[in-house]
């Protein structure tokens, strides 16, 4: 086998700057296009609840779009194809004292739409969740649809909606890869530059993949804390030891659920 | 009577060189192999690309075709890697050649073995007018300029940033792809200020829309091109390297330049 | 029970309500005075939650009148007489003056027992935080929960749950409170607590209107015995006269199958 450790460990534990960059734009790309997708998908589920079809139909066009579409094309349409077509283009914008590249600002964009789509079917199940009885609860107490949904459907919703939701993003995380075509230099870029230098391809994609490997595990940590936190009122008085939650029925959870 | 022997004298050298010319076909390499496999990115007009109908065109292709012919019509299969996969391609054995727009460099000499053909420079394209009034390498500070993920020309405008940067003034924006196409397609829709590539590719692009592009940057970096080969393919490395030296004897590869229009590119 | 007024708190006047092609009720009138307290008795599919759940405008109605302490509530009449419902807003403000306890309690399971009865007040009546807790306690400790103030609903018992339920309704001060079936979903040995609880609100003068099946309970408490049967109010009056001499065959026989 050819394989140069010497080169796998520099890699791997010595990042370059390039690397580094690399790394800290999949982070921040994730985040930001899950909190876009997030919102999108919150206002599309409570649209998509009114009975008016001016305001649930766009939303289920706006769905079954970004649903029927690949990812990999959505990301180069709006960057590439709008331009090409003359009907937009991302420039370049100063925010907080920093250039943001265009290409950055429509792989943002892109991620979030199309992941809008998802978590508005994701909570309108989680909302679907709440018994029937709170709202009359509320109702009967004077609350308003707004307070009701703020207050009391949308905090048991989520409960319902922090596994999938938690799930969203280590797709997210791996999905920034697909931003590299048009000219994002994430991590998957970075790597590519890399091998077209130093043509040592198996230990860098492997470099790269233990890199996501890392991200998305750190993620399912930070997940599971979520999932136990937001069932608090679920727990009887005293919770089970941290081990068997660690390594339990919540491990077997992790497995099965990626 | 001395015609005569003249003549027959000059028709056996005649057909000595024809067997001459003919030797690499019985090397053992290729004695029983029917076919060539040969990778390309098919990105770099007008040495390797691809014609409306999908087919591969280009200088280099005509090239390997020859080779594949001479070396005893071997049939020749090729397969599209981007340029950037092109040597590891070759070092796994999924093909015999990298038939491509290689430049001899020694970082690439030191993983494979590399037959030249033609020489060639760099360019940087810039949209019809100049805009940015992009003359030098070193007009491209603050810039952004679009370049193939591997190529040399990246290499070459990393080392420009770093002469920038010494300088004080801002480097330059480059903006990396994993097809030249890409690249050019994004200049063509603004959303870069130049294109740096091969002035071969450069001149292609400039012929084919000459009232929407233009070389901002004219050639510079004059480098050796040539075929890729596997260091532990010695015999089909020789046998590619006679085959072009007889094409030169025999004036077909004066012809091949000529055709493609880079005939300034001839090696010495 | 004690000191009732002539103060009409609820009337409904000749409600209509239907589900699609299916008329629920038909043509039901009640009128509720401030201190009374009014059980509605019947079969099942009478419509006595129906209608219950029309006064509070949890449900449509299709004609008929509701006011509220004095106030139409929740529909305005158009120019040919149907109905067209209120604002959100406003029947929302409406709802504040009448408190509900559902059979299923509808305790907000995030929330602990105080916070569940210190939402209302401060998200709808904007009362400031430490006196809506100050008041809480004070309803918890009037239903006999003052120790279970930081328990959330699922770690209280059915009975429990439900007096929880009373109090976050009553702290809402609201001049009438419903009872849709209060006692229908918990374990016989439950079922006490919660009466002794309304039995006290009803000693305390509050106006009621409560759907039960407990006949005990609509002996010993109410003022008045209202019967359905069917989508009509076929019979009503105080309790002794409905449960001892009732004339109505209809009341009559189902009175012989449920005591």
């Amino acid at each position: 086998m050819n394989f140069n450790w010497d080169v796998f460990w520099q890699y791997l534990l010595q990042p370059s700057g390039v690397y580094l960059t690399g790394l800290w734009l999949t982070c921040l790309i994730s985040v930001l296009a899950m909190a876009l997708g997030c919102v999108l998908g919150l206002a599309a589920a409570l649209l998509r609840l009114s009975g008016n079809p001016l305001l649930h139909l766009p939303v289920r066009f706006y769905v079954w779009l970004m649903r029927g579409t690949p990812l990999l094309v959505q990301i180069v349409f709006l960057y590439t194809a709008l331009a090409a077509g003359g009907i937009f283009r991302f420039e370049d914008i100063e925010l907080f004292g920093l250039i943001v590249p265009g290409n950055i600002q429509a792989a943002i964009i892109a991620l979030g739409l199309n992941e809008g789509a998802y978590m508005a079917e994701i909570i309108r199940a989680g909302i679907g969740a709440v018994d029937k009885g709170q709202y009359e609860a509320g109702r009967s107490l004077g609350m308003g649809f707004a307070k009701l949904m703020r207050r009391i459907v949308l905090p048991q919703a989520f409960r319902v909606i922090v596994p999938p939701l938690g799930n969203e993003f280590n797709v997210m995380l791996k999905n920034t890869t697909l931003v590299s075509v048009i000219g994002v230099q994430e991590l998957l870029l970075s790597t590519q530059m890399i091998t077209s230098a130093t043509f040592r391809v198996f230990e860098l994609y492997l470099v790269v993949a233990l890199y996501f490997l890392t991200l998305t595990t750190l993620w399912g940590f930070f997940q599971r804390w979520l999932e136990v936190r937001f069932s608090q009122s679920d727990r009887p008085s005293t919770p089970p030891p941290a081990a068997s939650r660690m390594f339990g029925r919540s491990a077997l959870k992790l497995l099965r659920g990626r | 009577m001395h015609k005569h022997r003249a003549l027959l004298v000059a028709v056996s050298l005649g057909l000595c060189t024809q067997w001459a010319v003919a030797a690499p076909q019985v090397l053992e390499r290729l004695r029983n192999v029917d076919k060539l496999t040969y990778c390309s990115g098919m990105d770099s007009p007008p040495l390797v690309s691809f014609d409306e109908s999908q087919k591969p065109r280009g200088l280099t292709v005509d090239l390997g075709l020859e080779i594949a012919k001479r070396l005893g019509d071997k049939q020749v299969q090729w397969k599209v890697i981007p340029f950037s996969g092109l040597v590891p391609a070759l070092l796994a054995q999924q093909c015999d050649m990298i038939v491509d727009q290689l430049f001899d460099k020694p970082e690439r000499r030191q993983v494979i073995d590399i037959v030249n053909y033609m020489y060639s420079s760099q360019a940087v394209v810039v949209p019809k007018g100049n805009p940015k009034g992009i003359k030098t390498l070193d007009d491209l500070s603050a810039h952004k300029v679009a370049v193939l993920n591997g190529s040399t020309i990246k290499t070459l405008l990393d080392t420009q940033n770093d002469s920038l940067t010494k300088a004080g003034k801002p480097p330059m924006k480059l903006v990396v792809y994993n097809t030249d196409t890409d690249a050019f397609q994004a200049l063509r829709i603004s959303q870069v200020d130049a294109y740096g590539t091969t002035v071969e590719t450069a001149g292609y692009y400039a012929a084919m829309a000459p009232d929407l592009f233009q070389e901002g940057v004219p050639a510079f970096s004059r480098i050796l091109t040539g075929l890729g080969i596997r260091k532990d393919d010695p015999q089909l490395t020789a046998a590619v390297q006679q085959v072009i030296s007889d094409m030169r004897t025999d004036g077909s590869y004066v012809q091949l330049l000529n055709k493609w229009h880079v005939s300034s590119d001839t090696l010495d | 029970m004690a000191h009732q007024s002539e103060e009409l708190i609820i009337e409904a006047l000749d409600i209509h309500k239907s589900f699609g092609a299916l008329q629920i009720l038909k043509g039901i009138s009640l009128q509720v005075r401030r201190g009374e307290v009014v059980v509605l008795i019947g079969a099942s599919g009478s419509g006595k939650t129906t209608f219950i759940r029309c006064i509070n405008l949890l449900e449509d109605i299709q004609a008929g009148r509701i006011r509220v302490n004095g106030r139409a509530m929740g529909y305005r009449e158009r120019s040919d007489g149907s109905l067209v419902r209120d604002s959100e807003r406003n029947i929302a403000r409406q709802r504040r003056d009448i408190g509900m306890v559902f059979q299923r309690f509808n305790l907000f399971p995030h929330m602990t027992a105080l916070e569940n009865i210190i939402e209302a007040p401060i998200q709808v009546l904007g009362t400031p935080r430490a006196e809506a807790l100050e008041q809480a306690r004070g309803l918890l400790a009037r239903v006999g929960l003052a120790d279970k103030a930081s328990h959330y609903p699922s770690m209280l018992s059915g009975g429990q749950q439900q007096r929880v339920a009373i109090a976050r309704a009553l702290a809402m001060k609201p001049q009438a409170m419903l009872f849709d079936e209060p006692t229908s979903a918990l374990d016989p040995e439950t079922v006490g607590e919660v009466l002794q609880v309304m039995k006290e609100l009803a000693e305390e003068g509050m106006t009621m209107v409560v759907v039960t099946h407990e006949m005990g309970f609509a002996r010993e408490v109410a003022d008045r015995v209202v019967v359905l049967d069917q989508g009509e109010l076929i019979e009503q009056g105080p309790p002794e006269q409905i449960f001892s001499h009732p004339s109505h065959p209809r009341t009559r026989a189902f009175l012989s199958r449920v005591l």
